[in-house]
């Protein structure tokens, strides 16, 4: 009697730790809007329902317009569109909800084993945790859903006959919607192949039995292989759209591999140096790590197709974070496969066999999960920041991001109607769309396999301002009449700003913390230019009200973005007043105060330079542009003991970069302990053999000192890097000729000559040793 | 061939669990050469020269002006002259020295009483585990002998009771622990304990296997209830013979009733854990822990528990709930309860089958010694980088070696010395000690810390007089013939009141002002040499000026700017204590004390727009303070925003809360109604 009762205080207590994991799913599915492709989305989405058809070509953007464009995400766009004009945001986060609420419930079904409750709960738990980093309004959400939905018929109704007609319509669906949609067949190929394995190969111990299908199972899985095959084609590019995918997926190397430089959500999740770094990604690492215990403990009976989904998606996980999700996925099943062939005597030890211990045990410890889930949810409701417009907090659940798009600058290009093709930064392109087009047609966005990685490059050169002169090319080419630089955790490139800035032909007509806008003086653009053109050297910081704040901890990042801005565009004394206002609003800002520090540091008045620097570094002291900074001024202020130290602590913290034995070479050099920098020198060439240009500046620093001899052995050291080898023979010569070994500097200046026949200097140089050894007196 | 593998397999256990030990007492050796921070060590050098000098034990008081001639009965004197000689022939070094023999000897007695190298993972990693609670009280004072003591008696006690020579090496140790330490009632108690246990397995039919589990013979029951009594007369051989032996029971029942204020004051007498911190994390992890594992090694062992051993917990886990200065002594109890109680159980029953064999069992043994070697290396890596800033010498003092540079008023006291000060002085309890120490028999302080001496009703006066009752304060001085007063500013720098008071006080005279202490002397003949040189006028103080060049990034907390600054605002000099606050912002922006400075000193002002300001920084770096949230509240209040201000009053926890100015405000918001 007393067993029973405890058994079925066991099962309540093992349901609420999962309803309480729905609850936790409902907050924070409704997490504020962030994502930058969703505008992109919405834009599209739009135009089909209006035009009543997927465009095969290129509409959005003015650089590839008409070019080809397999759009797999339509019906995603369509009914995100519809959702997004019939209730707003919140239409959109409700879909969210479902969506994933839908998925974790399918994981349920699948997982889901009375007896032991506590561990399918623990592994949904691990799993779902690591899903919701990915909860963002995307075609992946649909993804995950089909992909968890083939997971529940393969693993569980594969016997049935309605699992062909079933899948073939998750198929169609799911062809679609995302790119991710050669999951399907791949899943079925997948049991096919495991099932072969096990009929055909002789496997270690009791694996050719774990798992089999029958014959009538596996016939059913390869009918469901050719249907699903099939529904592929079932989109609006036929062959074309069901290859798409696979043709970007292959194209992902090469010169695509440029994307995973840039892209954040292709990076790795895990690499040597993050390995064991508890915050990344920590509980895609623990699903990793117990799934693969799981095997151990289960080594006897592992199903092949368990075995075989794991190695596939731990492999697809780990080449970029965006698929870490689709692991925790498979290795949800491998958990709940492996763990529920091992029997309960096999894991619990002998001393707690008895069912009422148990019993109590497992309560107790569906207890504790319950806790524990109550308390991250305590600790994840109060996220949020500051909204400086209404002068109130802002949660990150519901709404749309106030700190995630360059709202502010599209509500200018909207308000004053501007319209044209416009040059942008790859972030804003989406939200521009969303928010623009068809007025504006921007020049990248999220498509990045539709603008592929050549043009990617070349973007990016322009932004970086490595390339002023085909920015003039685009702007002739694609009659570029504006352009939009979102400053949304990001600063703008100085070269293309300054160079915009500077251009008779642009003017700056809009310029906040999110982004800045400059038009084109054409016709079409000179009303808006007559009332907004800016005037910087007038600026003014707009006022804030410390008792409306009152004392929450607010980051003043507004006036930072803005200061930062100013400061590029060398508007030193705005920026000063902008950046002083970040920290009036946070005192402990140690961006804000290491720009200040840049500022005056820039202004000269190096002491105040140092206070703000040593400040900032003081408060992030692993931050490197700090410290290189702190360590500058310290060589500004003469005081080469300080920067020494500096130099010395930053190689103890970051031992394998080459830069700071550079600097601290120079450093010494400045202080003309030449035997200490041509030490360091020494090491930094040996790390980095290509850099030649910091041994040349060391160099110098030892010859305008009137270290000859030591100047000499610095440029030596250039010659074995290859490279500026013209100017390091001819300051060699330069450094024979000062010591008066004229014969030697004749040799080495032609050998300069040689590298640069043009270097009219060294001829001359040449010339006049020439009339030293005739005996001319050449003074 | 499997053989061959297992015996390597045990080979490396049995190194992996020596080279965690080896690390073990590393770690040991280096956390026991902890810098120098008590206060009484000062007393008992003092106390222990007196001694050493005159050759007698005083049984009245010597040390202060207040207690002159009233009974003192010193059962720490043979730990006194202990230490005096130490100090003597070695210095400071020589004390930290004997702190480290001592702790690696406590140690080592009570891993030898259940020394097995095969098995050593277990005793090392709960001896971790109490290293870790003993990082707490790692000072140099009576105590740790009663350590040692007590780690000798239950090393006798569980394996040589039946050898009668025990009884006389008991004898001996308890006649030297009954004149180090007054905690030398436990030698009694814990054969007292292991005569009740063997009564009751004896007489009383117990549950499970109870009545049989470490039963002793009758020759060991023979020897253990001799070796009570006379280990109880040994007690007697002490200066004060029966007083002395009864003197720490009567210290120990009078703890309750007035002499509770003790425990409000004084940090090493509060409790451990309270309702609020019981699941805190923070709180003192490895005590509970380890109160954790022993509770569940009772119940691992239930059917073959020691009744003796169960006991001993028991008693000992009260010992500690009491007073957070007992928590060492529970943890190695709790060691050996541990240990005792896991010989009995069958550890096949505990791990899982799934991972069951020989082989695994040492695999996973091996792995654990990986993991606690590793974890003790990044200890000792972490405790070898604590240190703070030596602003004498521009450079970062270790935590591990010497005197603390900021525990003491070193300065201050110098300054008495070198001037050749004399006479009673007012001093505040945390000083008393140290002034002991260092200028006895010339200056006769006002309270230290023996609280047992002064009694509660004195220390309550005390309290009243430091926290401003400037009448006592009158009546004293003239009572004990005060000439002096020494205010030490590293403590509690929120002795506003009576500074101010004795600043402003025409026959006290400033003649020494700094970071550690502020002293006055009385316009006495006596004194007046002194006073004419060293008079202060703080009218004309400038703040020090450091090096901000020279300071690079250390990371340094300006506490002597902090404690300078608050000490001119308790002496009214409002604008001074602005200049000192935002010279040491300059040096470190990030010390909160700072911002409360200049938001009182804006508050004194009564520029409540500016105060806010100040004080919103203040609490976005420091959200914890209870004194910024009142001051918040104050400001809030005066400045109109009553829903503000109860918001923050409602966040002051703590002692603040009872304060005049807080309850003053809180009175005024109920008026206001809602």
């Amino acid at each position: 009697m007393r067993d029973s009762l405890l058994k079925k205080a066991h099962f309540i207590a093992g349901l609420l730790p999962v309803g309480a994991l729905f609850g936790l799913l409902v907050y924070v599915a409704n997490i504020e809007i962030k994502d930058l492709d969703l505008w992109l989305h919405l834009a599209t989405g739009k135009y089909i329902v209006q035009h009543g058809y997927v465009p095969n070509v290129d509409f959005l953007s003015c650089s590839i317009a008409g070019a080809p464009w397999v759009n797999h995400e339509w019906l995603f766009q369509v009914i995100l569109y519809n959702l997004f004009n019939n209730f707003g945001p919140d239409g959109l986060l409700k879909m969210q909800i479902v969506v994933t609420g839908l998925t974790l419930g399918m994981l349920v079904l699948i997982g889901y084993n009375r007896d032991k409750q506590l561990f399918s709960t623990f592994f949904l738990l691990l799993a779902y945790l690591t899903f919701q980093q990915r909860f963002t309004i995307r075609p992946d959400i649909f993804s995950l859903f089909f992909f968890v939905y083939y997971i529940y018929v393969l693993a569980l109704h594969i016997d049935k006959r309605w699992s062909v007609f079933t899948l073939f319509i998750a198929q169609v669906l799911w062809s679609n919607m995302h790119g991710y949609f050669f999951f399907g067949p791949l899943f079925v190929l997948l049991g096919i192949t495991a099932e072969l394995l096990k009929r055909h190969v002789p496997l270690p111990y009791e694996w050719n039995e774990s798992g089999r299908l029958t014959d009538d199972e596996f016939g059913r899985l390869k009918k469901i292989f050719v249907f699903v095959l099939l529904a592929c084609l079932i989109n609006p590019g036929f062959i074309k759209g069901a290859f798409y995918p696979i043709g970007v997926f292959f194209s992902l190397g090469g010169e695509n591999k440029v994307f995973f430089d840039y892209i954040q959500e292709l990076a790795k999740p895990i690499t040597s140096d993050t390995l064991f770094i508890g915050g990344q990604f920590i509980f895609y690492k623990i699903i990793m790590l117990f799934s693969a215990i799981s095997f151990f403990l289960n080594r006897k009976r592992i199903d092949v197709s368990a075995l075989l989904f794991w190695i596939i998606f731990l492999i697809f996980s780990l080449k970029a974070l965006r698929n870490t999700v689709y692991f925790a996925f498979a290795a949800y099943l491998v958990l709940v496969t492996n763990m529920f062939s091992l029997s309960f005597e096999e894991i619990i030890p002998l001393r707690f066999t008895q069912k009422k211990f148990q019993y109590i045990t497992m309560i107790f410890c569906n207890l504790l999960l319950l806790a524990w889930i109550f308390q991250y949810c305590a600790g994840v409701a109060p996220r949020g920041y500051y909204d400086f417009d209404k002068y109130e907090r802002k949660s990150e659940f519901g709404g749309i991001g106030l700190r995630s798009f360059s709202d502010k600058g599209a509500d200018f290009l909207v308000e004053n109607k501007v319209k044209g093709n416009f040059f942008n930064d790859f972030n804003s392109g989406a939200y521009l769309l969303g928010r623009c087009f068809p007025d504006i047609k921007v020049f990248i966005d999220g498509r990045t396999e539709v603008y592929g990685g050549a043009f990617f490059k070349e973007y990016h050169r322009i932004w970086k301002g490595e390339d002023l002169e085909a920015f003039e090319k685009v702007v002739k080419q694609y009659n570029l009449t504006g352009v939009f630089l979102g400053s949304v955790k990001q600063h703008i490139r100085p070269k293309l700003l300054n160079y915009l800035y500077d251009h008779k032909d642009w003017k700056l007509v809009y310029l906040n913390y999110d982004a800045v806008i400059f038009l084109k003086d054409v016709p079409q653009n000179r009303a808006v230019i007559e009332k907004h053109e800016l005037d910087l050297s007038r600026w003014q910081v707009e006022d804030i009200d410390f008792f409306k704040l009152a004392n929450d901890r607010v980051n003043g990042y507004r006036n930072y973005y803005k200061a930062y801005t100013l400061d590029t565009l060398g508007f030193r004394k705005a920026a000063l007043k902008e950046v002083n206002r970040a920290v009036e609003i946070t005192p402990d800002y140690a961006d804000a105060l290491a720009l200040t520090g840049k500022i005056y540091a820039k202004n000269k008045k190096f002491e105040a330079a140092f206070k703000y620097l040593r400040k900032a570094a003081i408060f992030s002291p692993n931050d490197q542009s700090f410290r290189e900074n702190f360590a500058l001024v310290y060589v500004d202020l003469k005081q080469y003991e300080g920067a020494i130290k500096q130099y010395e602590e930053m190689i103890k913290l970051w031992p394998k970069d080459p830069k700071w034995y550079f600097l601290l070479s120079k450093t010494y050099a400045q202080n003309k302990q030449y035997t200490d920098s041509y030490k360091y020198l020494k090491i930094a060439h040996n790390m980095d053999r290509n850099s030649s240009i910091d041994i040349l500046k060391i160099g110098d620093i030892c010859y305008e000192q009137g270290a000859l001899k030591e100047a000499l052995n610095t440029y030596k050291v250039v010659l074995n890097t290859g490279k500026n080898l013209a100017e390091a023979y001819k300051n060699i010569g330069l450094s024979y000729k000062a010591l008066g070994d004229i014969e030697n500097a004749k040799l080495e200046l032609q050998k300069a000559l040689n590298q640069d026949p043009k270097d009219e200097a060294v001829k001359k140089e040449l010339e006049n040793l020439k009339l030293i050894g005739q005996g001319v007196d050449i003074n | 061939m499997y053989k061959m593998s297992e015996w390597f397999y045990e080979k490396i256990n049995t190194s992996t669990g020596l080279i965690a030990l080896l690390v073990l007492f590393g770690l040991i050796i280096f956390s026991a050469n902890l810098e120098i921070k008590d206060h009484d060590l000062w007393l008992h050098l003092g106390v222990g020269k007196y001694i050493s000098e005159t050759g007698s034990v005083p049984n009245v008081d010597i040390l202060s002006s207040t207690l002159k001639d009233k009974s003192w009965s010193n059962h720490e004197w043979l730990f006194q002259i202990t230490v005096f000689n130490v100090y003597k022939l070695g210095g400071i070094e020589g004390l930290i020295m004997l702190r480290v023999v001592l702790f690696t000897l406590i140690f080592f007695v009570f891993l030898f009483a259940v020394f097995d190298i095969e098995r050593l993972t277990l005793p090392v990693l709960l001896l971790y585990l109490v290293l870790m609670v003993a990082q707490n009280r790692m000072t140099i004072r009576p105590e740790i002998f009663s350590l040692l003591f007590l780690s000798v008696f239950f090393f006798f006690l569980s394996s040589r009771m039946q050898k009668k020579s025990t009884i006389w090496l008991l004898a001996i140790i308890q006649i030297a622990w009954c004149n180090i330490h007054g905690y030398f009632i436990l030698g009694p108690a814990v054969l007292l304990i292991g005569i009740l246990s063997e009564i009751i397995k004896r007489k009383v039919p117990l549950c499970f296997e109870w009545n049989n589990i470490g039963r002793l013979d009758n020759e060991e029951y023979g020897n253990i209830k001799l070796a009570f009594w006379v280990v109880t007369a040994s007690c007697l051989v002490n200066p004060h013979s029966i007083v002395g032996f009864i003197y720490p029971l009567k210290v120990m029942f009078s703890l309750s009733g007035d002499s509770k204020v003790f425990f409000e004051h004084i940090t090493e007498l509060a409790k451990p854990i309270s309702l609020n911190t019981i699941f805190s994390p923070g709180e003192y992890p490895y005590y509970k822990i380890l109160i954790v594992i022993s509770a569940l090694s009772f119940l691992f062992n239930i059917k073959k528990i020691d009744l003796s051993v169960l006991f001993v917990w028991l008693i000992f886990l009260f010992f500690s709930l009491n007073a957070v200065r007992n928590m060492v002594f529970f943890s190695f109890v709790a060691f050996f309860v541990v240990v005792i109680n896991m010989q009995y159980v069958d550890y096949d029953k505990l791990i899982p089958p799934v991972v069951s064999g020989k082989r695994m069992k040492l695999v996973c043994m091996i792995l654990i010694n990986l993991l606690m070697i590793n974890h003790m290396i990044k200890t000792i890596d972490a405790f070898s980088l604590q240190g703070y800033f030596d602003f004498d010498k521009y450079e970062r003092k270790s935590e591990y070696g010497g005197v603390s540079k900021h525990n003491f008023p070193e300065k201050a006291v110098d300054f008495i010395v070198e001037n050749n000060i004399k006479g009673g002085i007012f001093n505040d309890f945390n000083s008393g000690a140290y002034l002991i120490g260092r200028t006895f028999p010339n200056i006769k302080v006002f309270i230290d810390g023996r609280t047992e001496v002064y009694g509660s009703t004195f220390f309550q006066l005390y309290r009243k007089t430091i926290e401003g009752d400037s009448e006592t304060f009158d009546r004293f001085q003239k009572k004990f013939d005060l000439t002096g007063a020494f205010l030490n500013l590293l403590y509690d720098p929120s002795y506003a009141k009576i500074v101010k008071h004795i600043y402003r006080s025409p026959e006290w005279v400033l003649v020494y002002f700094d970071y550690d202490a502020v002293v006055f002397l009385k316009d006495v003949e006596k004194n007046r040499q002194v006073i004419d040189k060293f008079r202060i006028d703080l009218k004309d103080y400038e703040p020090q000026r450091l090096d901000i060049a020279k300071l690079g990034l250390k990371n340094i907390t300006p506490y002597r700017y902090a404690n300078r600054a608050y000490a001119l605002l308790n002496m009214g000099e409002v604008e001074k204590a602005k200049e000192e606050a935002l010279e040491a912002l300059k040096y470190f922006p990030y010390y909160s004390h700072l911002y409360v400075i200049l938001g009182k000193a804006d508050i004194e002002n009564g520029d409540f727009e500016n105060a806010f300001k100040k004080l919103r920084v203040a609490k976005l770096l420091d959200q914890k303070d209870p004194e910024t949230r009142y001051l918040l509240a104050l400001t809030y209040f005066n400045l109109g925003e009553i829903d503000k201000s109860r918001q923050q009053l409602s966040m002051v926890q703590g002692k603040l809360r009872s304060i005049p100015e807080v309850v003053e405000l809180e009175g005024k918001l109920s008026a206001l109604g809602k």
